[in-house]
Formats: structure tokens, C-alpha cells, sequence
């Protein structure tokens, strides 16, 4: 914006402005709900750098809370859990919508195309608490559906969910089971997308379906497949706190605890206000970073970006 | 060439029927370890997706516990009032930034987006709702998510595939913004207002974490909170306070836990699968992606 403006410039701007005064009107109360409940809580973080009293203003302590953390083995746990959790996740969740499409979309028989599509959408609708109900009864040890086949076959029934070998692997499959369904649109969307006159040019020369598949869908949908692979890079960070929290017990903790549950219990159960925000300002920096520079490489791709 | 392509169909089919058969089949074993009789729960398998000697029994007995009887009701009101916020919200905000050419207008958008990139923590948040004294108030739960940007953006693109010229032939008529919304925008938006109204809903129907650490009376619970109770407590001993008396709410021995677990998530789960086939009707995949226009 230019500092030098003319009266005439300003006046034309006021009128401008006058002019659309209901369009402003009709944003105030989203503004409201904006400063109140998210700027306040953006510059509430500088509780950081503050010792928290009850009672009287709180005591500016600078980098006190920080020097804490990065000298607390167990803030060094959860922030290997994270990146462990997150780096698991990306690698094997990633690939399953993009096949799950493909074989939706292959689907001769359209109603029952309909019919999988229809089934596998819902868990993503499920809260973390109810699928966190459905695993542990399903892989109970007592008398789960699992334990049950793997007992069919002679083997010893496995404790999935207090066992810290097979906790992460429950993180996985359950978040398979939750996302993959529902992950799968963008890339149903993008082989929608796909001109059929690639296919039947390829039929013509005798094409066959596997090389259809290998030299149309996938480049087709690569592009699709690298941004939502950035954009999961963005929020490596963020292991995913609600599944995390609900499916976690004591048991499997020093396998399962990541940053945002440890910020958990730090602030919320353990009352410890200062230390948890600084735990939280560290995460939600980097996820920030993460976020602007994966962002910028999505749009380069022009496929579409969060923004 | 015939032949490679069925043996392929037949095997995706198979494959297809896996994945819907393992995305379905916990729910039935859970129904049917809701329905089964009490006496023989013990010995129903995993496997079992048909009860055995079925009864409502658990469904009777934690319908008849007050305590229940009002998380359900906790659930339906935080529910209803937080989308009704939502959706005005929502409507409104998509509409100014779909038809407003206003000065500020990328400015406010930035505005909008940046509480998306950073994240300031449970602890602040938690702050804030002390600090406005909503500790213990429905509001702590409501108005946190008053409005959200994705959903707004969303919408707004929905709005923008509206035909300019419809909203300035109803200018002409005299025809305010008010009237642009609820008479134009709204209706030829349908099914993207509908699918975006119901995401809400069931992520208010979803929320445990608001209601859990800022509900500190438990008669404001919702019944995600109050099945969480059920799921994080190993056995019965462990359960929490209030819980106890749907144990024994059917006399002298105390309902089998296993029972209660799958009960409680079949009637938490129950309102999703009614609201499911309206979202399914009107959901496409062109609206979630974005490529979709109105």
C-alpha cells in the first residue's frame, strides 16, 4: 500500500467502504468468534514465559519453561513418539485410499461400487472414544474377534492394547480402518477427473487393463498423491491426539505418549500451566513451519494447497 | 484378454467385500453382545455377530439410570443449539466472502486463516474458557467451535457457483443481502448447506475433550464422555461414582461389563447411522473435494 494518498484517494476509499458497510456488518459476528476464541488464545501463549500465580499478575521468567523442557527425558520421549508415530502412519496409511479408490473405481458392478463406498465412509464419522471402544473389544484377549482367529490357528492370544510391541500397530490399523474410506474421495474425485478417451485410445492399442492402470490411473493420480502427501508432512507433528489419548493406558505409555498428551497431563492433570504451554508453543511453532513450507511446495504443484 | 480382465473383477470383488465386511462386522458382534442375554455374554464369542437368547435387558437398565438418561440429553442439546450457531455462522461469513467486494477483503481472509496454521495448545484455550468464567457451562462446549474455516470456504466456493446474475435480478426486485441469503444463496446451495450442517452435527454429536475438561458436573455430560467413562475403566471397580448404580440397576448381581460397554456404544453410535443415509443422499464427492461449484 502506498503511504502518499490523496484526499481524493481517501475519500473514494470511505466511500468504498460506506458503500459496502453491510457486507462488514454481516462479518462482525464471525470477527467476534475469531478474536475471542482464537487471536486470544494465540497470544495467551505467552504464559510460556510466565510463572503462573493464582492469585496476583504472573512473573515474567523468560526462557525458564524451555530450559525445563529441553532437559526433561520424558519431553524427549514424547517427541520421538510423535515423529515415530506420525513417520509410521504416513507410511503405511498413505497408500491404502489411493488403492482403495482404484478398486472402487475399476468396479464393473456399479451398485455394489455404491454399496463399498457407502460402507466405508462411515468410521471417519465415529469418535475416537467409540473406536476406541470397537478395538478394544475386538482385540480383546479374552474373547475378542481377533484373538479368536489367531487361537483357530494355535497361536497364543496377543494383548494388542497393553502390549507396548503392538500398541503402534493398533495406532495404524485403527487409523486405516477409520481414514482410508474417507480419504479415498480426493483421489475418487481425481479419476473422475481422468478423460476416458486416454482409456479408450489405449483399449485401440491394445492396452491392457493392468498397463492401463500402470501408465494412465496412477500418473493420472500422482499429482493428487504428492499433495496429500506434502500436506501430511505439514501436520507430522500432530500424531493425532484424540486416537492417541482415548486408545493410550499405562501400560503402553512409553511407546504411546506424544507431545500433545504429555502437554496433557502436564497442564491439565498435573496443573502445571506455564511448563504445558511452553510444551504446546514448541509444537505448535514447528507445526507452523512445517505447515508455510509444505504449503509452498504443494502450490507448486498447483493442485491445490490449503489455502 | 477377456479372461485376465474377470479374474481381476472377481478378485477386486473379493478384496471390496473385505474391507466392507471388516469395516461392518464390529459393529454386529457389538450389537449382538448388546442384545445377548446377561447369563450367556460370558461365553459369547468374538466371533458371534447373532446374540444369543436376545434381550433389551442393558439397553432397559441404563435407560432407566437417570444419569444416562440425561448424557443422552446433554448430547441432543449441545448438539442442536452448537449447529444452529454453526450454520448461521457459517452462512453468513461464506456469503460475504462469495458476493462481498469490499476493501480488506484478502486481509480478513488472511485473518480467517490463520488460526488454522498455528496451533497455541490446550493450555491457553483452557485459559481463556477460566477466564471468561465458562468453567462448567454448556457454552464452554458450544461456542469454542462457533464457526469453521474450512466449512466456510467450502460453502463460500458453493456460493460462488451461484449465477451473478441471479442475485442482481433479486437487487433490482429490492432484495437485501438478508433476503439474498436465506432466499437465493441457501436454497440453490442445498445440498452442500445440508451435508456441511450435518458434518457439524456430528462433530458436536463427537465431542468428548470441551466437555471433559470443562463439564466439571457430571449431570452436563455428554454421553461421549460418559462412554468414555465405560471404555478407559478397566473393570467395574474402576468406574466412576455415579456409574456404579447402572451396575446393579437390575438387582442383586451386577450387569456384566462387557454388555454395558457395547450397549452404551450402540446408543452412542445409533443417532450417527440415523443421520448417515441423509448425508450419504446429499453428500457428493465433488462437494468435499472442491471441485464441485453449486
Amino acid at each position: 500500500m502506498k503511504s502518499t494518498r490523496s484526499p481524493g484517494k481517501m475519500q473514494s476509499l470511505a466511500r468504498r467502504i460506506y458503500k459496502s458497510r453491510k457486507y462488514y456488518y454481516l462479518l462482525i459476528p464471525a470477527t467476534v468468534y475469531f478474536v475471542i476464541f482464537h487471536y486470544i488464545p494465540i497470544f495467551g501463549v505467552s504464559l510460556a514465559f510466565q510463572k503462573y500465580k493464582i492469585f496476583g499478575p504472573n512473573e515474567w521468567v523468560g526462557l525458564q519453561y524451555f530450559k525445563e523442557l529441553f532437559s526433561s527425558p520424558t519431553f524427549y520421549r514424547a517427541l520421538r513418539n510423535t515423529l515415530t508415530i506420525s513417520a509410521l502412519k504416513i507410511i503405511f496409511t498413505f497408500p491404502v485410499p489411493v488403492f482403495l479408490a482404484i478398486l472402487m473405481n475399476e468396479m464393473r458392478n456399479k451398485a455394489f461400487a455404491k454399496a463399498v463406498r457407502s460402507v466405508v465412509y462411515l468410521p471417519h464419522f465415529l469418535s475416537w472414544v467409540v473406536i476406541t471402544g470397537i478395538f478394544a473389544a475386538i482385540l480383546s484377549p479374552v474373547n475378542g474377534l481377533v484373538n479368536e482367529i489367531i487361537r483357530f490357528f494355535g497361536f497364543e492370544p496377543i494383548p494388542f492394547m497393553t502390549s507396548s510391541k503392538h500398541f503402534r500397530g493398533v495406532l495404524v490399523v485403527s487409523e486405516i480402518w477409520r481414514s482410508a474410506g474417507w480419504d479415498s474421495i480426493l483421489y475418487t474425485a481425481a479419476l473422475m477427473n481422468i478423460d476416458p478417451q486416454l482409456y479408450e485410445a489405449a483399449e485401440i492399442d491394445g492396452a491392457s487393463k493392468l498397463s492401463q492402470t500402470l501408465h494412465i490411473t496412477i500418473p493420472e493420480l500422482a499429482r493428487t498423491m504428492i499433495t496429500v502427501f506434502i500436506l501430511n508432512i505439514g501436520f507430522f507433528m500432530n500424531a493425532g491426539f484424540d486416537q492417541v489419548f482415548n486408545m493410550m493406558n499405562d501400560s503402553v505409555i512409553s511407546v504411546a505418549d506424544i507431545i500433545d498428551t504429555y502437554a496433557y497431563r502436564i497442564g491439565l492433570i498435573k496443573m502445571n500451566y506455564s511448563y504445558a504451554t511452553a510444551v504446546g508453543l514448541f509444537q505448535g511453532v514447528i507445526g507452523l513451519v512445517l505447515v508455510l513450507i509444505t504449503n509452498k511446495i504443494a502450490k507448486k504443484y498447483e493442485t491445490g494447497s490449503l489455502w | 484378454m477377456n479372461k485376465k480382465v474377470s479374474i481381476f473383477q472377481i478378485l477386486n470383488a473379493l478384496i471390496l467385500l473385505f474391507v466392507m465386511v471388516s469395516t461392518l462386522y464390529p459393529f454386529l458382534n457389538l450389537l449382538a453382545v448388546s442384545l445377548t442375554d446377561v447369563e450367556y455374554v460370558s461365553s459369547l464369542p468374538g466371533t458371534a455377530i447373532l446374540p444369543k437368547e436376545p434381550t433389551l435387558r442393558t439397553y432397559i437398565a441404563l435407560l432407566k439410570t437417570p444419569f444416562v438418561r440425561r448424557a443422552f440429553f446433554n448430547s441432543v442439546y449441545i448438539t442442536v443449539v452448537a449447529t444452529a450457531i454453526n450454520i448461521f455462522l457459517t452462512i453468513i461469513t461464506a456469503y460475504v466472502l462469495a458476493r462481498g467486494d469490499f476493501f480488506g477483503k484478502r486481509a480478513y481472509t488472511i485473518f480467517l486463516i490463520i488460526p488454522m496454521l498455528f496451533n497455541p495448545g490446550i493450555i491457553p484455550n483452557y485459559m481463556l474458557i477460566k477466564n471468561l468464567g465458562l468453567i462448567n457451562s454448556y457454552w464452554s462446549v458450544i461456542l469454542p467451535g462457533a464457526i469453521n474455516v474450512y466449512y466456510t470456504m467450502l460453502l463460500r466456493n458453493l456460493f460462488l457457483g451461484v449465477p451473478k446474475s441471479v442475485f442482481e435480478a433479486a437487487e433490482i426486485d429490492g432484495a437485501g443481502h438478508w433476503k439474498s441469503i436465506w432466499k437465493i444463496a441457501v436454497p440453490l446451495a442445498k445440498p452442500g448447506v445440508i451435508t456441511i450442517s450435518l458434518f457439524y452435527a456430528i462433530y458436536h454429536w463427537n465431542d468428548y475433550f470441551k466437555p471433559m475438561i470443562y463439564l466439571s458436573d457430571p449431570n452436563k455430560w455428554p454421553l461421549q464422555v460418559l462412554l468414555r467413562q465405560f471404555i478407559v475403566s478397566a473393570d467395574k471397580a474402576s468406574l466412576f461414582g455415579p456409574l456404579q448404580s447402572v451396575l446393579y440397576s437390575q438387582g442383586e448381581t451386577a450387569l456384566p461389563f462387557r454388555s454395558l460397554q457395547a450397549s452404551i456404544i450402540i446408543i452412542t453410535v445409533i443417532p450417527i447411522l440415523t443421520l448417515y443415509p441423509i448425508l450419504l443422499r446429499y453428500f457428493s464427492v465433488g462437494i468435499v473435494s472442491g471441485a464441485e461449484k453449486g
